[in-house]
């Protein structure tokens, strides 16, 4: 039951580059043309990119404190 | 590599309008899918339960449950804080997809530099394999509560019947099935809610969000959001809405980029009914372990049987059978989702080959290759210019 634990916690760290990249991308104009995110959408996933990437941080903080 | 690309896209070109037959074939088609869209909320439904069932998989199951058993209540606040986070990633990588005509490592490459793309590519592999391989351990772990062998064999056993299921039996059977059993889950609604937990204690845990700064509570945080945001689900997602497309006869890129607001709507709803049902399960496993196990005392869950303790008040001595079909149920769901993901993210070197025969004949290769997998075929044609 641990193992499942740490698989999710390996994934917690994979993810927030790949959003990241995801938001980038989804607001390129060049890749999206006119679907590029509206800005309610902006708010959602810039919120969501930065919930992960603090969380992932504040449990890297904790492991070298 | 520009060149290359241009190439391979004429390639495809050039075979593939043989494939959907010159005509106005495609656009009839199209329209057809689009009504059959609009129409079923049940349908949505439907879907949803698939998509969200298969992200509650054994690895989310365990994390919940221990998240549960170690801070009781503590942690129920991040179902509905991510429901909207679930909801956003997956919404998106869609749209991606669906508006690219590509799937998202696709996108990627054509885009970003190869220093972006790799350290993405090999981060995504590594962690899909953990938790792949997590899975079928958990799988294993449930499975050995009723069988008396040792946990090495069950686990060589479960991976080898995931895999001849998916190369000889009939992968679109086994879904079906697994999708109904994995409804299984919905008892942990019952048994959280006959487990009579504190409503008070419940309501303001659900909606005031405490964090700990401990590397325990951080540990656990983290991986739900791992779990529940985990990248293989977006990855897929974006390959998804590719693959429905070539489905619906837009076999050339330019045919599947953009998408009208009408489809991208429809895809809104379908993503919403998902991610609710997956969140729902999520909840009510984070609320049934905290009543039973953190209540009792058990703050760790080192065990199979400890996790399936949590369905004892609606399943009683049934618990452990309840537990382990619903465990077993959403890893065969899980684990060829990413069995799938792998190979549309990996290059391969005879993709290009593939891609430019007619379209019988591409289908009868891939049929060679990977008989129960339309995914795979497709996937073949949408990465067919892969470094």
């Amino acid at each position: 039951m641990k193992a499942l634990v740490w698989s999710g916690i390996v994934q917690g760290f994979s993810t927030p580059p790949l959003l990241l990249l995801i938001m980038l991308m989804t607001n390129n104009r060049k890749i999206m043309g006119s679907h590029v995110n509206s800005f309610w959408l902006n708010v959602l996933g810039w919120t969501t990119t930065a919930a992960i990437f603090s969380a992932s941080l504040g449990l890297l903080y904790t492991w070298i404190a | 590599m520009l060149d290359k690309i241009t190439k391979d896209e004429a390639l495809r070109k050039e075979g593939l309008s043989e494939g959907s037959a010159a005509g106005s074939e495609p656009s009839e088609q199209h329209n057809a899918t689009r009504g059959e869209r609009k129409g079923g909320t049940i349908r949505a439904f439907g879907l949803g339960v698939v998509t969200g069932a298969a992200d509650d998989d054994p690895s989310a199951i365990g994390t919940y449950s221990s998240a549960g058993a170690t801070f009781g209540p503590g942690l129920l606040w991040t179902a509905p804080v991510t429901f909207p986070m679930m909801f956003a990633v997956v919404y998106l990588s869609s749209k991606l997809g669906q508006v690219s005509g590509r799937g998202l490592f696709h996108v990627i490459k054509d885009h970003y530099p190869r220093w972006v793309l790799w350290p993405a590519l090999i981060g995504v592999l590594i962690g899909n394999t953990i938790e792949a391989a997590a899975d079928i351990g958990g799988m294993s772990a449930a499975l050995q509560l009723y069988l008396p062998i040792p946990l090495g064999w069950i686990v060589a056993g479960t991976g080898l019947s995931i895999l001849s299921l998916q190369v000889w039996g009939s992968y679109e059977l086994i879904r079906n099935i697994f999708r109904y059993l994995a409804l299984v889950l919905l008892a942990y609604v019952g048994a959280a809610l006959l487990a009579k937990p504190d409503p008070w204690e419940v309501i303001s845990s659900t909606f005031v969000p405490k964090v700990a700064f401990t590397k325990e509570y951080l540990s656990l945080l983290v991986a739900i959001i791992g779990t529940t945001l985990s990248a293989y689900l977006y990855t897929w997602q974006s390959n998804v809405e590719v693959e429905e497309e070539i489905a619906k006869g837009r076999r050339r890129l330019d045919q599947r980029k953009g998408a009208s607001k009408k489809e991208l709507k429809a895809s809104r709803r379908d993503i919403l009914w998902g991610m609710l049902f997956s969140n729902l399960i999520m909840y009510f496993i984070i609320l049934s372990t905290g009543s039973t196990l953190y209540k009792a005392g058990q703050h760790d869950i080192s065990t199979a049987a400890q996790a399936a303790v949590a369905l004892q008040p609606i399943a009683g001595e049934l618990a452990g059978i309840l537990f382990a079909v619903g465990v077993i149920a959403v890893g065969f769901l899980a684990v060829p989702i990413w069995r799938q993901v792998q190979p549309m993210i990996l290059p391969r070197p005879w993709d290009g080959a593939i891609a430019s025969m007619p379209n019988h004949e591409r289908q009868s290769i891939s049929m060679l290759q990977f008989p129960h997998s339309r995914s795979l075929q497709s996937a073949s044609t949408s990465l067919a210019s892969t470094p």
